[in-house]
């Protein structure tokens, strides 16, 4: 935000010796009406303090001014930069001093720019105090120039130092004294004195003594049940098959009693914080930080600051090629900040509060950099971010398949589509980032975490901090959403172990605030679409597409470029166009870093797509029904024309189903209706995919050194000491009940019930159940970690059958798994011979001198690593199966939009899924319905906004606005299950979604404004978006057609 | 920033038990019921008094207790989901989350739980609409609210029965 | 997140809260249900060196409907105002108390600290002037009662002095046949209302529009009164053209801000549709229509 200010005034001292005055800061600073302390840096550089207040709020402004343009006795330039409440400024002020009469004319102008989360408060409703304080400031330095203020200063010179000599303390007793001497004098009015000191103290409550205080919370220690409230829901389903179930969740028991054990929940002995000093600029230099004063406070422990980082850590591994490689990320900034939030010094202190008094004192100096807030701007490369890339343009590729020149040249129709906009938003989890980290006496590294990913995170780590990675034990429990946007906190997680270790090794919490996660805590990446062009048969169905893809990954790459090949999994969407050429880029810009979010990269290509084929329709007069009907892919397993395969589908059942819940053709006749009488509603429809199991191969497309393909997920399982199953996983769940399907299908493998399978809890590098893709993103568990449990499950079996005939001297053949008297069992067919799980195990682990020697390999603990069947892609052609399995969606909406207010209301939604064959209804719907509200908060409500000066506008909750019961519509749920030829179970990963409601929720829109001239080709449509949209009709700017000769 | 400070011994009735405890002026309940008493099922999930997540009755009335100070709740009577269960039976609310899939990630359910439990006790059999409002105040990123609802109102139907 | 250290002070009584506050300065801010303040604090916008609890003092939750004037205590919370019988009687009143942030909020803020807050987006300025409210304060100096118009006297700046404060509210009882409507927009509960528009009007037999106030709230620094387009009302049969050219008049007087809940222009045409409504709202509720009014979300 910029403001500036000019003017001019008259002063009795001739050009000399007020150009004397005006450049040595030391003589002009105290003359300031508001001025408070001042100290002089060096001969040109002052920092001045001066109080400043809006309405209720007051506080001190600092400004560190530099003279930076010396003409004697004509000009003279400051560049100041201060700091205000929640941000900072920079304030460039120059003079141009004439002689007029006997005295100066001295002209002024100033221009200053603010930046930092002040700007993001009450939706900009803060931004008045700031303005306000900086007007303060200015004319505070116009007043001390002015010739009436001279006169007076030697008064208040005099005055203020009295003022300074006396501390607040001083002057409220010189208050209160006056008080006392007041209420003296008042007859009658003993009462209305009040004590001083008493007042200094504050209320203080009751006295401690004779209470205990050190009551604590116990609970009546009531009989209970192994797994009670699981069993309860175990008991209550009717039937003996577990999959497919729908079962109330294992988790709840813990969660509904607020009992889930959350990082933050998470508490050990010595433990400390950290708090983080950020930058409040989106491109600055880092001149000087001093971390003197906030050392100093008691309770402080240590402070850390980049270059202390760098010094002992390596940068993070970059996963770009060529000069990619080159950019140096580590945890906080150590020359430059690149983004507003950027961790500048980190403090440590021995409780919370206290870490963040601290901060507040860290004294950090920043040289503005001009900032890049936009592809155009990035790629002019005028600013350049990571010198070592030495460009913004981080990733380009070109995806080409099919005879475009032919398709062009045969169409009946072509149309061209101008710039579209997927804009930049995130899950943001409601919990944030979080970390108890410990460097153990044992050299390595302990953590608690909430991380998503941990494979990948450890193998980050390790090198970053010189660690092998067994020295790194990571363990997450109970993870309060991901979304994927939790795959970018180690940054977090190396630093709280470099903290830990500089504090002697004690353990170091660190918890994200919501505006740090706003800034800082991954964002959804933004993608611009230009040149698109759509060839079309006579029919209207497409046969061609092309287009320029640029991706905005923010500040650091991380895990990009990978979004760069990963939209491909769907590069067609759901239709059968075979020629399509995609020039992809990427670009690095000053705003937070991209983390992977709900649908990442694939659901800004299907609404790219979606968009493509609801404007082609409206343009050639099909109905959005009918064109997707004539486009839709119909045979499967289909191969896309990169090489994808999907597994199954049925995207025209999808839409029948769909239309039967939302009352398609009753919508249509209303709408009719609401139409004639002027009224805009609008009907939408969006299919989507939601491609699951990703092939790492994938990465190669975009760097083909990298060393990754396929995929690997782990499971383990074993008879315990006392015969109970018990499974771990390697996946992070944050809400998908993966305890609770794990133990449907063990139960279902085992002849068992899931209340007799213990799955643990949360992931765990002791477990030794992760292999280097372990973690839950990709919508993949139900095909990789429920394969893995599959697996481990027939080992376990297979080794239980060995054991089990010996002892009841049968065949394997003979022998089935159940519940007999004595629990879980196997049982010679018809018979009453049975061995149960204790009796098993015990002939390994207890009762051992029983195990013959032949079944001595057996050890009823199995490790099994699950590995879709992949092959490594076609680096230069950009082609493979990216992906194992395509689950899809389709969802309609019907928007009205008041015609007096511009604010759109969904007054019907339904939502079809297709996962193939589900494990647990209950969990699958939840998971729509989730991922639904994602895409209608996205498309209405939720945006992380940037000014040019790369401030983030939006980074409070009550500026981002997540969505909330209010906005949302009740949902109408139906499934279809086209079971998957790929996967064991027939089950398709899901949980993602495709972003369906962004699309569905555009067309509804641009449906409900068919007439009216506009094209919706931006993902966020808030009213005033809609209200510019219906002011400035572009079609005919926007889409332009040609149409051939038959 | 005062030179010294004093804290402040206060006195709070917490799921029924009565705690005192000498605090900074500054602790906010939500930091006093997680750090002093190990309650941590009242969860922070936000900054700025959008979320929810820390919503506790005080005395009744759900309030969120981060934009609350410790020293405010002195003689009061807070209500947390820890004291939702009753001799080892849960509160049918919390029964009815898990029946109806109310909760996935579950770190917004316990200020759904405490908020939608002050509705249910102002208002035994609420519409949709007043469940709605009830959690206006209340975000959820995993369900859509859709399965929250649901659970509320088969509470309010079953109370009705009965 | 965690705010900067301060003194606490508990007051027992109202005249105790002025002396401390008028002793302690202007680094002592008084404490009522924090709902303002408290976010404020923990973004470390402000650091006071002293909290002032006024939340306790006696006698200072109440409504009154007695002589002709409607009287709410300072301390009322927003969600009891909205139960109380003043909103049963006033239904405007209960559209603005009802829908103010969420029902937490509800449970702790009050009249007496939002009135003061002069957030040029908050409900209850915007409210208070469409029923041409008047302010009752006390203080070092005695007791004093402003005018609403006067209360308000800047963005965030009221014409309190230091240690004085709001003690109750007060309007005069809308006569029969008198009806009105509040409505804000916003795009969530807990989010801050981006425009408001409140309207009193009283509708004599043949629709005419015999007396009606018109108050703005998000488009200006203060509250605004639409003071033309109470003109364009007032003495005329009531038909879908006077409201049009009263919206106008509405619109014309806005100057809501540019910021990311949307331009400048698109908060006007708003406002001139939820003028509408109000209006509509307003009307039927003259004729004792039960509608259920509310905040507008999206």
């Amino acid at each position: 935000m910029e403001m500036k200010f000019s003017g001019q005034f008259e002063v009795s001292p001739p050009p000399a010796q007020a150009f004397d005055l005006l450049s040595d800061p030391q003589k002009f600073a105290p003359l300031l009406p508001t001025f408070s302390s001042l100290e002089m840096k060096d001969a040109n550089t002052a920092v001045v303090k001066v109080s400043v207040g809006i309405g209720k709020i007051r506080g001190t402004a600092t400004t560190q001014m530099t003279l930076k343009e010396k003409v004697a006795p004509k000009h003279a330039t400051y560049v100041g930069t201060g700091k205000v409440m929640g941000g900072a400024y920079t304030m460039i002020s120059s003079y141009d001093l004439e002689p007029k009469g006997t005295g100066t004319l001295v002209k002024w102008q100033g221009e200053v720019q603010l930046v930092g989360k002040i700007l993001s408060l009450a939706g900009g409703g803060m931004r008045g105090y700031a303005e306000q304080q900086i007007q303060s400031v200015v004319t505070s330095l116009q007043q001390a120039m002015s010739p009436e203020y001279q006169k007076e200063a030697t008064a208040r010179k005099a005055a203020q130092a009295e003022k300074k000599s006396s501390g607040w303390m001083s002057g409220l007793m010189k208050k209160l004294r006056k008080h006392e001497e007041a209420a003296a004098a008042v007859e009658a009015a003993p009462e209305e004195a009040i004590d001083a000191s008493a007042l200094l103290a504050g209320y203080t409550g009751p006295a401690m003594d004779a209470v205990d205080a050190t009551a604590a919370v116990s609970q009546p220690l009531n009989s209970f049940a192994r797994n009670g409230d699981f069993s309860a829901a175990v008991a209550s389903h009717k039937g003996d098959k577990w999959v497919h179930a729908s079962l109330s969740r294992k988790e709840d028991g813990r969660l509904v009693r607020g009992r889930g054990l959350f990082v933050d929940d998470y508490k050990v002995a010595g433990m400390l914080h950290m708090s983080l000093v950020r930058s409040p600029y989106g491109h600055a230099r880092i001149v000087r930080i001093d971390t003197s004063k906030a050392e100093a406070l008691p309770g402080v422990v240590c402070t850390l600051t980049g270059k202390e980082v760098a010094a002992v850590a390596n940068p993070y591994m970059q996963i770009g090629p060529g000069d990619a490689q080159n950019i140096k990320d580590y945890p906080m900034a150590v020359d430059k900040a690149i983004y507003q939030g950027e961790p500048v010094v980190a403090v440590v202190a021995e409780n919370p509060r206290i870490a963040a008094d601290a901060a507040q004192l860290v004294e950090v100096e920043y040289e503005p950099l001009p900032a890049v807030t936009d592809w155009k701007t990035a790629l002019e490369d005028k600013s350049i971010l990571h010198p070592g890339l030495g460009t913004n343009h981080h990733w380009h590729g070109v995806y080409e398949y099919g005879d475009l020149d032919k398709a062009f040249a045969e169409a009946a129709t072509v149309i061209k589509i101008g710039q579209m906009d997927f804009h930049r938003f995130a899950s943001t989890p409601l919990e944030t980032n979080a970390v108890v980290a410990t460097w153990t006496p044992f050299g390595g590294v302990d953590f608690l975490c909430n991380n998503s990913f941990p494979a990948i995170v450890i193998q980050m780590i390790a090198p970053s901090l010189n660690l092998s990675i067994d020295q790194i034990h990571c363990k997450t429990m109970d993870v309060g959403g991901s979304f994927g946007n939790k795959i970018g906190n180690y940054p977090y997680m190396a630093l709280s172990a470099l903290a830990s270790r500089k504090a002697g090794g004690r353990p170091v919490k660190w918890v994200e605030t919501r505006t740090e996660h706003m800034q800082a805590g991954g964002h959804g990446s933004e993608r611009v679409y230009l040149d698109t062009e759509v060839a079309l048969d006579k029919d209207g169905v497409i046969t061609a597409v092309r287009a320029k893809h640029i991706d905005d990954c923010g500040a650091y790459p991380r895990y990009e470029p990978l979004g760069c090949v990963i939209w491909s999994q769907v590069l067609p969407a759901c239709y059968k166009l075979r020629n399509i050429r995609i020039d992809f880029n990427q670009v690095v810009t000053n705003k937070g870093p991209s983390s992977p979010n709900r649908g990442y990269s694939r659901l800004q290509q299907l609404w790219f797509m979606e968009r493509v084929i609801d404007i082609c329709a409206h343009e050639l007069g099909i109905s959005a029904d009918e064109m997707r009907l004539r486009n839709y892919i119909r045979e499967f397993p289909y191969t896309t024309p990169n090489g994808c395969v999907y597994d199954s589908g049925n995207y025209p059942l999808l839409l029948e189903k769909a239309k039967e819940l939302i009352g398609w053709d009753d919508w249509k006749k209303k709408q009719a209706a609401a139409r004639a009488e002027g009224r805009w509603i609008g009907i939408g429809i969006g299919t989507t995919l939601d491609s699951g199991t990703n092939n790492f191969g994938q990465a190669r497309i975009v760097n083909p050194y990298l060393p990754f393909s396929g995929n690997s997920e782990v499971a383990t399982i074993k008879l315990d000491l006392d015969g109970t199953v018990v499974v771990s996983l390697g996946s992070t769940p944050s809400g998908q009940g993966h305890e609770t399907t794990t133990a449907q299908v063990v139960a279902d493998e085992l002849g068992i019930r899931p209340d007799m399978v213990e799955v643990r809890t949360g992931f765990d590098t002791a477990f030794n159940s992760h292999g280097g893709h372990s973690g839950s993103y990709a919508s993949q568990f139900a095909v990789t970690g429920l394969s893995a449990a599959h697996g481990a499950c027939q080992k376990l079996k297979k080794e239980m059958k060995k054991l089990a005939a010996f002892a009841l001297e049968a065949n394997e053949d003979d022998l089935e798994f159940g519940i007999g008297q004595q629990g879980p069992e196997l049982r010679v067919k018809g018979t009453d011979r049975s061995i149960n799980y204790w009796g098993l195990s015990a002939m390994v682990n207890i009762n051992t001198a029983s195990q013959p020697p032949e079944l001595a390999d057996i050890t009823l603990n199995i490790r099994h690593v699950y590995r879709p069947p992949f092959k490594i892609p076609d680096t230069d052609k950009k082609f493979g199966n990216l992906t194992l399995t395509y689950a899809s969606q389709l969802h309609i909406a019907v928007i009205e939009i008041d015609t007096k207010t511009y604010v759109p209301q969904i007054l019907a939604y339904a939502a079809v899924d297709d996962c193939g064959n589900v494990i647990n209804p209950k969990i699958v719907a939840g998971q729509v319905h989730g991922a639904t509200a994602h895409g209608i908060g996205a498309a209405m409500m939720e945006a992380y906004i940037y000014d040019k000066e790369a401030n983030l506008l939006t980074s409070t909750f009550t500026d981002y606005t997540p969505i909330t019961v209010m906005n949302m519509p009740d949902l109408a749920y139906g499934d279809i299950e086209t079971p998957s030829p790929f996967s064991y179970n027939g089950a398709k990963g899901m949980g993602e979604g495709g972003g369906a409601p962004l699309h569905t929720i555009c067309a509804a829109i641009q449906d409900a404004l068919f007439d009216k001239g506009v094209v919706v080709r931006n993902t966020f449509n808030p009213p005033s978006d809609i209200y510019r949209l219906l002011k400035n009709p572009n079609w005919a700017e926007c889409v332009k057609v040609e149409r051939r000769a038959a | 920033m005062p030179d010294a400070i004093n804290k402040v011994t206060i006195d709070m009735t917490v799921n029924g038990r009565k705690f005192r405890r000498q605090v900074e002026p500054r602790m906010l309940l939500v930091e006093f019921i997680r750090e002093e008493l190990g309650l941590t099922g009242t969860h922070i999930g936000c900054d700025t008094s959008y979320c929810g997540a820390c919503t506790v009755q005080l005395n009744g009335a759900p309030v969120k207790s981060c934009t609350m100070f410790a020293v405010q709740a002195d003689g009061c009577e807070v209500l947390t989901v820890e004291g939702l269960e009753k001799d080892g039976q849960l509160h049918p609310l919390q029964k009815s989350f898990s029946e109806h899939h109310g909760l996935q990630c579950g770190f917004c359910t316990p200020g759904m739980l405490m908020a939608t439990h002050a509705l249910l006790e102002e208002n035994p059999h609420p519409d949709r609409y007043a469940i709605k409002k009830a959690i206006a105040g209340n975000v959820c990123r995993c369900t859509g609210y859709q399965n929250i609802i649901k659970a509320v109102e088969a509470v309010a139907a079953s109370s009705k029965e009965a | 997140m965690y705010p900067a250290p301060f003194r606490y002070h508990r007051p027992t009584s109202l005249k105790e809260a002025i002396l401390m506050l008028s002793t302690l300065g202007e680094t002592a801010k008084p404490l009522a249900g924090g709902q303002t303040l408290i976010p404020i604090l923990k973004l470390r916008m402000d650091e006071p060196t002293d909290l002032v609890d006024i939340g306790r003092l006696p006698d200072l939750r109440f409504v009154k409907n007695e002589g002709g004037w409607i009287e709410i205590g300072a301390l009322s919370p927003h969600g009891w105002i909205a139960r109380s019988d003043i909103a049963k009687t006033v239904p405007i009143v209960k559209d603005c108390a009802g829908g103010i942030a969420d029902a937490q909020v509800r449970s702790r803020g009050t009249i007496g600290g939002s009135v003061s807050a002069a957030d040029p987006n908050c409900d209850w300025p915007a409210l208070l002037n469409t029923l041409d409210a008047e302010i009752r304060c006390s203080g070092p100096e005695g007791d004093r009662t402003i005018a609403i118009g006067d209360f308000i006297t800047e963005a965030y700046t009221t014409a309190l002095q230091p240690g004085e404060l709001v003690t109750s509210v007060r309007f005069r009882t809308p006569p029969a046949g008198s009806g009105g409507a509040y409505i804000a927009y916003k795009k969530a509960a807990a989010a801050f209302p981006v425009i408001s528009v409140g309207v009193q009007m009283t509708v004599a037999p043949g629709n005419v529009c015999q007396d009606v106030r018109i108050a703005l709230g998000g488009s200006g620094p203060t509250p605004r009164r639409a003071e033309q387009a109470e003109a364009e009302l007032c003495g005329k049969a009531l038909n879908s053209q006077v409201w049009q050219h009263a919206a106008d008049a509405v619109a014309a007087i806005a100057e809501p801000t540019d910021d990311v809940r949307g331009s400048s222009e698109f908060k006007r045409q708003l406002l001139r549709g939820l003028f509408l409504k109000a209006g509509d709202t307003a009307t039927r509720r003259s004729a004792n229509a039960i509608i259920e009014g509310s905040h507008v979300y999206a």
